[in-house]
């Protein structure tokens, strides 16, 4: 009996040490957001851990951000957009399982923002090509969604793919996009599902 | 693959409406043909001052395809479908475009548009047409606006048999499928018809050598028809006729938009006919008729769906028919009711359009070899007041030749989606209607030649046409917004050969040549994308194998290249596109192979063509397909001075 009792014990004090290791790397949370990016003349904030946020006054001085979406353009919180540490890549997986990204990622392959030029004069297409003006954007985030304007009408490809990204507290996310349209097919809403953090 | 159609045929236990091989001797023209469309009432089609084409039952029977438009594609020269918007069909005849043909039923206009002011093709269904008449040339004297390049009026079976029951089963190896059903009955008092038909068409993927590379999305689609028709007979002087249809057709994009949104086109159509000998020379015809198109973007994740279109055409005609002598005159009053309300009108609003129209045309036999077609009409609209139209034309004939000249003033009226359109294209522009829009004015010449005898018939047909006043798009200064106004005027020439040649009485030789001159030219470029050249060759061969008779047919359509310029409006700067030639070919068997029973099977695209880069007028396909369709068919036959029946099977 005392045997059973000391048993008891032991396993009660190895789950209370597991305990403490769990609270100290906050759990993996799995969730799915959408996004209204139709508006051409402006940047959707998303935070891994308060969802969609609003504007901040200063966006490159703010770490309450991880993600910003403009139509299909995302940027990290890093670089030459923000003062966190995010970056990101367009990884090999298809499917967001925390043991394969674990064991494939590649620290080498987190890329920072760059400047693209993209349309952000008025809030639709009303705009010609050389309107267009430099914006910081994630060029391995921007992989996932490829429009083809060789054909009307214009060609839309959705990568498959999961994106490793590191939000702006420099911890390790993962997302991966479902969707470009609404559930009345309308083009400019994104919605993906992802990980964060993994640990 | 042609197992499974062959065991799928099997189960299905199919079918015939192809009951017919010729029977009779072939002859190179039909000299007895009736047609309806050039007068409105029956006349003998060698007799019509007009230039007319008619796709027989027989040509309907043997033909591979599943689709209206496939049918025309192979039978009328210088007709050409491409694509629009990746999806939907857009006609092109004589280097005119859907705006400028009059697609009818049995006489009545239709109501709605897939896009581009083209009808829904799909509503029209292949196994219930018993002809289809071409008339060349304008044709607003007899039917108003839009009839400037010509009339195609598809003419529906009716009963010939007191009692006639008909399936049908057609499959092909790129995912097309048909079924049809129909009963058609008749006896001295009442005759009627019941069709049902179901089509499905799956969505494929192509290989798009564009650059970038893309991927061609074509949509897939189900279609519901169904028919009723029925007619009394009121003591050999009045028939009451009335007809109803119903047609559902659900569409989906090949790709991601296809997963969330279906697009449904729906029509409803009635039409009540009463018709009544006053005496034996005169006849007056009473009809109203009401087609009702409606459009639906189904939202399958919601599970709903959201009109976001609705056209309605309605009709009443009183039409006099009066034959005296050498005169045979038709007259007509008519009222045409339009209504739309479509998403692309600001906050879904509703817009109509009233034209009252009263016309005359009288075809007088001047001589035995002299023949004259002449008619006025006049219009007026509750927007453009009065319009007058005439036309005139002459046949004269000298033993086997014929030759026809004629002159027809033409017009078509802004459509209510050209007056009052305020629409955002996601964004990208603004499409704006125009209220101050006239109606388009055209006039056309033709003249023709052509040579009958027995074994061959050869004809040359060659046409003008002026439009003035065209309507057409164009864009403001700061390139925002584009709106529709008159200002061009087009000129449109072209001829074609056409010659039958009954080789033996088994063998025949089809050929129809034309050539389109479509001047669209803005600093000396052609802006048109019309392909100058179409060349249709069909030949065939009865013959007959383990004693049944079988015909087999080797068809053809050559489409010649066309390069065209886009020509920006302020710097001039030009851009060419470069369309290549291309045919499509098929092979095919028909035949009887028990008395209930045929058959018709072959290939379509026989040589596998597939365009290097797919376009709106590439011609879009698969590549080589296999095709194999099955009827079946039980006919009872009335007996002279009795009333028994009798299964032919």
């Amino acid at each position: 009996m005392k045997r059973y009792y000391l048993l008891l014990i032991l396993i009660s004090a190895l789950l209370i040490s597991c305990s403490k290791e769990e609270l100290a790397i906050q759990p993996t949370k799995q969730a799915s957001v959408s996004l209204d990016v139709r508006q051409y003349d402006k940047w959707i904030y998303f935070s891994f851990l308060n969802g969609i946020i609003e504007t901040p006054a200063n966006p490159e001085e703010s770490t309450e951000w991880d993600l910003a979406f403009h139509r299909w353009d995302v940027k990290t919180n890093g670089g030459i957009a923000g003062k966190g540490d995010g970056s990101a890549y367009m990884s090999e997986l298809t499917t967001l399982d925390k043991n394969l990204i674990i064991t494939n990622i590649q620290e080498s392959q987190f890329k920072s923002n760059v400047l693209i030029k993209t349309y952000m004069k008025t809030p639709d297409m009303t705009q010609g090509p050389e309107q267009r003006v430099d914006v910081p954007a994630n060029p391995e985030l921007c992989k996932w969604m490829l429009v083809n304007m060789s054909t009307i009408p214009p060609g839309y490809n959705m990568s498959d793919k999961v994106f490793l990204v590191k939000s702006a507290s420099g911890r390790l996310g993962a997302i991966k996009f479902k969707s470009y349209m609404n559930e009345t097919a309308v083009k400019g809403y994104v919605t993906f599902e992802y990980l964060y953090p993994i640990n | 693959m042609l197992a499974t159609l062959l065991s799928t045929l099997l189960f299905i236990n199919s079918i015939d409406t192809l009951k017919t091989i010729d029977s009779t001797k072939k002859e190179a023209r039909n000299l007895n043909e009736i047609v309806v469309t050039a007068s409105r009432s029956a006349r003998f089609l060698k007799d019509i001052p007009v230039i007319t084409r008619v796709i027989s039952k027989t040509d309907i029977t043997k033909h591979s395809g599943q689709s209206l438009m496939s049918l025309l594609q192979d039978e009328i020269p210088g007709l050409e479908f491409t694509q629009t918007e990746g999806v939907t069909n857009n006609i092109t005849f004589q280097g005119l475009g859907s705006n400028y043909i009059l697609i009818l039923i049995d006489g009545e206009r239709l109501a709605g548009e897939t896009s581009r002011s083209n009808p829904d093709f799909n509503r029209i269904n292949l196994d219930n047409i018993e002809k289809i008449e071409i008339v060349r040339g304008g044709m607003s004297t007899l039917y108003g606006s839009g009839a400037v390049a010509g009339v195609i009026n598809i003419i529906t079976k009716n009963a010939t048999s007191p009692l006639n029951i008909t399936l049908k089963g057609d499959l092909t190896t790129d995912g097309n499928q048909k079924y049809f059903s129909g009963i058609n009955y008749k006896t001295k008092s009442i005759e009627g018809s019941t069709n049902l038909s179901f089509r499905k068409k799956d969505e494929y993927f192509l290989p798009n050598n564009t650059t970038p590379p893309s991927i061609y999305e074509s949509e897939g689609f189900k279609n519901i028809n169904i028919d009723q028709k029925i007619q009394f007979n009121i003591k050999k002087i009045a028939t009451i006729s009335l007809k109803g249809g119903y047609y559902n057709h659900e569409r989906f994009n090949a790709g991601d938009v296809g997963k969330i949104m279906h697009d449904i086109y729906r029509d409803k159509n009635l039409l009540i006919k009463a018709s009544v000998d006053a005496d034996k020379k005169s006849k007056f015809e009473i009809s109203y008729s009401i087609d009702d198109y409606d459009k639906f973007n189904k939202y399958i994740l919601l599970g709903k769906k959201d009109m976001n279109y609705s056209n309605t055409i309605q009709n009443p005609r009183i039409l006099y028919l009066y034959k005296d002598g050498s005169h045979s005159l038709t007259t007509g009053l008519e009222l045409i009711h339009e209504e739309l309300s479509t998403y692309q009108f600001k906050n879904n609003s509703y817009y109509s359009n009233n034209s009252l129209s009263i016309y005359a045309q009288d075809d007088v036999e001047l001589n035995d070899n002299l023949r004259l077609q002449a008619g006025l009409r006049f219009d007026y609209n509750n927007q453009y007041k009065s319009k007058i139209s005439p036309k005139i034309s002459i046949l004269y004939k000298s033993g086997a030749f014929s030759y026809r000249v004629g002159y027809a003033s033409g017009y078509r009226v802004p459509s209510l989606k050209e007056l009052h359109t305020d629409w955002s294209h996601q964004g990208f522009f603004q499409l704006m209607g125009n209220n101050n829009l006239t109606p388009e004015k055209s006039h056309n010449f033709s003249a023709s030649g052509e040579y009958i005898t027995r074994s061959f018939n050869a004809s040359l047909n060659i046409y003008h046409n002026i439009i003035t006043d065209k309507i057409s798009t164009v864009w403001n200064n700061t390139q925002d917004t584009v709106f529709y106004r008159n200002f061009e005027r087009a000129t449109v020439s072209g001829a074609d050969v056409n010659i039958r040649y009954i080789i033996d009485d088994k063998t025949s030789l089809k050929a129809n040549y034309s050539f389109v001159k479509d001047w669209q030219t803005i600093n000396g470029l052609n802006t048109s994308s019309v392909r100058p050249h179409i060349l249709l060759l069909k030949i065939d061969r009865d013959f007959r194998l383990f004693k049944k008779d079988f015909n087999v047919s080797l068809g053809g359509r050559i489409y010649s290249a066309v390069d065209t310029y886009s020509v920006h409006q302020e710097t001039g700067a030009a851009q060419i596109s470069k369309y290549p030639a291309y045919s499509m070919w098929n092979i095919g068997i028909y035949g009887r192979v028990f008395e209930f029973m045929s058959i018709k099977t072959g290939i379509d695209n026989l040589f596998n063509y597939k365009p290097e880069i797919i376009n709106f007028n590439s011609g879009i396909s698969k590549g080589i397909t296999f095709y194999i369709s099955a009827g079946f068919n039980i006919e009872c036959h009335q007996k002279r001075h009795n009333h028994s029946y009798k299964h032919k099977m």
